[in-house]
């Protein structure tokens, strides 16, 4: 193995400033957790040294002064602004010539045509405009921003299209094909729509997820308003207020309601998101809608304790470790039902 | 906490083409870490925050000379290092180039939150490591920073100081030997010697994952 180093010959420096010893300190996996427990079994007498050198690094933990998100957000917005103002001041003629170009392309048509209905060269206009289509990264999120700059966050494999030039048709639309997490700007004039396979939604400025799938699709309310309105069951449109949740079952076309910690069906898009305060009553609920589990908690003293930090949702069985670890628990699975209560010592 | 940040091939590609999105994406992955940076040799966020934006412009104008995608952090670095500090010397009216010199400051400060040993000897450990740390030059404070808190490669630090790969690997070696000589290892060794078996149980678990229940010492 290629990290067969005299490791024998190293002192606590040595490991210190090694890059493979680094790499299991701060980011351990299978690998490398494998390779220095054997290590270490391997050669006891070095135990001391690597823990005191495993205890340095992990005790050098330096003052950060890392934006919010919405600093950031706001810092991007205007370096966006810069570039534009820097491409305006760069191709002014290239952008006149093209819409010249496009003004012949328009008289050359009716002149050939010689009567041209109005709504004839609307439908000729809408023909033109473009449906572009973003696809997400096959393993981690992607942002969009639409033409409106409301934002979209699509996660892993999510897709979803629109028209190029959406501000000629009065109507925001957009098509999504699994999960994503809008951010919708304000725009009363302009009815935002998503359509999903089974449902539509009437936004107003807001932002709220979206996950849709082939036997479900939930959506989560964080802000403002929205109306569903389900392909199979036009008649009952649903209004939702922030911490709603609504899941269409296409299987027997079911509709559930409830209200839940909106946060945590959101966490997906940001790495690393620190949550507050979560419950593991919530947590719960959310591993019943996205695992499809049944969770029961023995006590509801338990099903209260709370939680902070950053937590991965995306892989049920980290989630499931992650919890049994911070909370001292132990999580049964029997079929599909999942038994959490406290580790018995 | 900052992990690895590589940034996908597809999202290089697609901002290189010219996808706004793309280049949004590789903003704000790395924003906070350069500004982070940054406030480490002035706290003028202002300034800090017009170097990062002035830096990201140049990356958007130059971005197909780029060679590869696994530079872009470097290149970030690098640029926004010597950006900020000829900025930095120029409000201090000093004439001289300060990038070639160790004439900067650079505040690397050790955190108390999170390390929950004993209260008493944690504070004791502490104060010991930060006075060790002011007795660092900036640059090796610099080479600290980006191995232990950005882990980065010997080969990349060594690009962004402009210094060998062996210098930049003696200048690490001999910052920890000074940090490890003010401190005396023991009390803490102890109280982290007893968290080890959690430590095992986390096992193949990535830290980034962990989360923190609020009974549980924060200090892994």
């Amino acid at each position: 193995m290629e990290h067969q180093k005299e490791y024998e010959h190293y002192n606590i420096e040595d490991f210190i400033t090694d890059d493979y010893f680094l790499q299991w300190v701060r980011f351990p996996d299978a690998a490398t957790d494998t390779f220095w427990q054997r290590w270490i079994a391997a050669h006891p007498h070095k135990r001391q040294q690597v823990e005191q050198a495993r205890a340095f690094i992990l005790g050098l933990r330096f003052k950060e002064t890392r934006p919010a998100a919405a600093a950031v957000a706001t810092a991007l917005e205007r370096n966006l602004a810069m570039i534009a103002a820097l491409e305006k001041e760069e191709q002014p003629p290239t952008i006149r010539r093209r819409n010249i170009r496009k003004l012949w392309r328009w008289a050359a048509a009716a002149a050939v045509t010689g009567l041209v209905t109005l709504a004839g060269l609307q439908f000729l206009h809408k023909k033109q405009s473009r449906l572009v289509a973003y696809t997400g990264f096959a393993d981690s999120v992607r942002s969009i921003r639409l033409p409106d700059s409301s934002e979209v966050i699509l996660n892993a494999n999510a897709s979803i299209s629109f028209h190029q030039d959406w501000e000629h048709s009065g109507n925001r639309e957009v098509w999504l094909k699994g999960e994503a997490f809008f951010d919708v700007k304000q725009a009363p004039a302009h009815p935002f729509i998503v359509h999903s396979a089974n449902m539509d939604i009437d936004v107003l400025g807001t932002s709220f997820n979206v996950k849709e799938g082939a036997a479900y699709t939930n959506v989560t309310l964080n802000t403002g308003k929205i109306k569903v309105r389900f392909s199979d069951l036009p008649e009952k449109p649903f209004y939702l207020a922030p911490g709603d949740f609504v899941q269409y079952s296409a299987r027997n076309n079911k509709i559930t309601k409830k209200r839940v910690n909106a946060d945590l069906y959101a966490v997906w898009k940001e790495e690393g998101r620190q949550l507050k305060n979560v419950t593991l009553k919530e947590i719960a609920v959310y591993i019943e809608d996205i695992y499809g589990y049944h969770v029961q908690i023995s006590n509801s003293r338990l099903a209260a304790e709370k939680l902070s930090g950053g937590l991965r949702v995306k892989d049920e069985k980290l989630l499931l470790e992650t919890l049994a670890f911070a909370l001292d628990l132990q999580i049964d699975k029997k079929a599909d039902t999942l038994l959490i209560q406290p580790k018995r010592k | 906490m900052n992990e690895h940040q590589h940034i996908d091939l597809a999202i290089w590609e697609a901002c290189k083409e010219g996808d706004k999105n793309a280049y949004a994406h590789i903003y704000k992955l790395y924003y906070p870490g350069l500004f982070n940076y940054g406030c480490k040799f002035t706290t003028d966020a202002a300034l800090v925050e017009d170097s990062i934006q002035e830096i990201f412009v140049r990356f958007w104008t130059n971005r197909e000379k780029l060679a590869a995608v696994r530079e872009l952090r470097s290149y970030l670095f690098v640029s926004f290092r010597h950006y900020l500090l000829k900025l930095l010397s120029q409000y201090r009216k000093i004439q001289e180039d300060v990038t070639a010199t160790d004439d900067y400051a650079f505040e690397l400060e050790i955190s108390a939150e999170q390390q929950r040993v004993n209260a008493e000897e944690q504070q004791q450990q502490i104060q010991l490591l930060t006075s060790a740390m002011r007795r660092l030059t900036p640059r090796q404070k610099e080479a600290v920073f980006f191995r232990f808190y950005e882990n980065m490669s010997y080969e990349e630090i060594a690009g962004i100081l402009n210094i060998s790969v062996k210098a930049t690997y003696k200048l690490v070696a001999r910052a920890i030997i000074m940090l490890r000589d003010a401190y005396h290892t023991e009390p803490l060794m102890k109280a982290l010697l007893t968290i080890t078996p959690l430590a095992v149980a986390l096992g193949s678990m990535q830290l980034s994952m962990m989360i923190c229940a609020q009974n549980l010492p924060h200090s892994l």
